[in-house]
């Protein structure tokens, strides 16, 4: 029990049966029958009435600072920004694992990711065998798969048309679109320094995490200058077979 | 969609395959929170972050969230905890600048104009004593006050809500009540 309960305790016991009932009284939370038996009481004990009194005024006091400055108020709407994504435990991701869909859709990238992991071996010890005309424009060459946006807006307290819009995608693809170095095969750059970092700051800078994004993917790939300049070794001994 | 479902339901979706699910929770609790959060600190603006972040904490926090815990209870408690860090950081700017927190105080006034100029003087008077004497008050009693007055909850919704026998909430409830009064009494013979 805190001190203050403590003290009312004790103020109790210089105090009336019924101031238990004070309470219950100002407030209007006593039954019919508590009611009138408490006010025959009121009528005749000085210290209820005390209480009583004291009670309302003070009740009255914040109940009017309610209607006046609270009351008018707009009602507030408030959103959780993108930022603000909860930071998920183990327990709770391996929880997700044991919801068939989660489990299956799991399966599904795995494959997918061997798969990948297969054409990429398989073409990157096949011996090159490129055209000029397949090198040269970077205009002809296939755009690089842009990542899934995996960790966009997680949630929203708003309707879905009042969500931040997420403006990363548009810059992603714009990015590696303008990559001076394009590649032939996907890049082998590590998930995980695709994906957006969520903020642990309260503060709503999901703008700014978005924008921070494309720079790792526009960023280059030691691999990709590597392969040009076996490429371009390539073509210097095509020349001199040719004996250009 | 959600409407049907309970707090915990909401939550226990929100964490796993829903995390939409939590604007239900939000659209449900953000004007009893706002209007908690107002009652603790006094001012509409830091009543309106004070609640913000409060939700914010509460979504990030949704994975530690316990299953037998009662949504709103857990909600409430973490309002009043961003009411306390916001008391703190506004008691440490107050000491910094010298006490000009009762000026900016003063600027919260929004009650509509009404009456004759002395009428209007009095009344805005009396709301900043309120403010001033419920400010004053320890959290325990200033919480129950504001969940009386502002959230118009009864004795046992209160006492759920902090997970309180009843008696302890109707004893803090009093003590707080004739604190206020006695304040009150004080401070109007202050100003006079
Ligand atoms: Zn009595």
């Amino acid at each position: 029990m805190e001190v203050s309960d403590m003290a009312h305790d004790k103020g109790k016991m210089r105090h009336c049966e019924y101031t238990d009932s004070v309470l219950d009284f100002v407030y209007d939370e006593l039954d019919a029958s508590a009611r009138s038996e408490f006010e025959e009481h009121l009528a005749g004990c000085d210290l209820c009435a005390e209480d009583v009194g004291a009670i309302t005024a003070s009740s009255f006091a914040v109940r009017e600072w309610r209607q006046e400055e609270f009351e008018p108020l707009a009602p507030p709407r408030f959103v959780i920004p993108v930022a603000a994504a909860p930071k998920w435990s183990i327990a709770g991701l391996l929880g997700l694992f044991k919801q068939p869909v989660f489990a299956m859709s799991a399966a599904a990238v795995l494959l997918a990711i061997g798969i990948g992991t297969y054409f990429i071996v398989n073409l990157s010890t096949r011996p090159l065998q490129i055209d000029k005309a397949e090198v040269a424009p970077p205009a002809s060459v296939e755009k690089p798969t842009a990542p899934a946006p995996t960790a966009g807006p997680l949630v929203a307290a708003v309707p879905k048309d009042e969500q931040p819009v997420a403006e990363a995608p548009e810059e992603r693809t714009s990015n590696a679109v303008r990559s001076p170095k394009p590649l032939r095969t996907a890049p082998k750059v590590s998930r995980n320094s695709e994906r957006p970092q969520i903020s642990s700051h309260v503060v709503a800078d999901n703008v700014d995490h978005d924008a921070a994004v494309p720079v790792s993917l526009a960023g280059e790939v030691p691999e990709t200058q590597d392969r040009s300049l076996r490429l371009t070794d390539l073509f210097a001994d095509e020349s001199e077979d040719r004996g250009d | 969609m959600f409407v049907d479902l309970t707090d915990e339901q909401l939550v226990e979706l929100s964490v796993s395959t829903e995390p939409d699910a939590f604007g239900e929770i939000v659209r449900r609790w953000e004007r009893k929170i706002f209007a908690l959060c107002f009652g603790m600190l006094g001012r509409e603006d830091e009543a309106r972050d004070a609640a913000q972040e409060a939700f914010i904490n509460a979504y990030r926090s949704l994975p530690k969230f316990r299953g037998d815990a009662k949504v709103s209870s857990w909600l409430h408690r973490i309002a009043v905890n961003q009411c306390l860090t916001v008391k703190r950081r506004q008691k440490t700017r107050a000491e910094e600048y010298l006490g000009d927190e009762d000026e900016a105080e003063a600027t919260t006034f929004v009650a509509a104009a009404s009456g004759s100029p002395k009428h209007i003087a009095e009344k805005r008077e009396r709301l900043r004593l309120v403010r001033q004497a419920v400010r004053a008050l320890p959290v325990e009693l200033r919480e129950v006050i504001v969940m009386k007055e502002f959230e118009e909850m009864t004795f046992q919704e209160i006492a759920d809500r902090l997970e309180l026998p009843l008696s302890t909430v109707k004893s803090r409830l009093y003590t707080a009540l004739k604190q206020l009064r006695s304040r009150l009494e004080r401070l109007s013979v202050e100003v006079v």
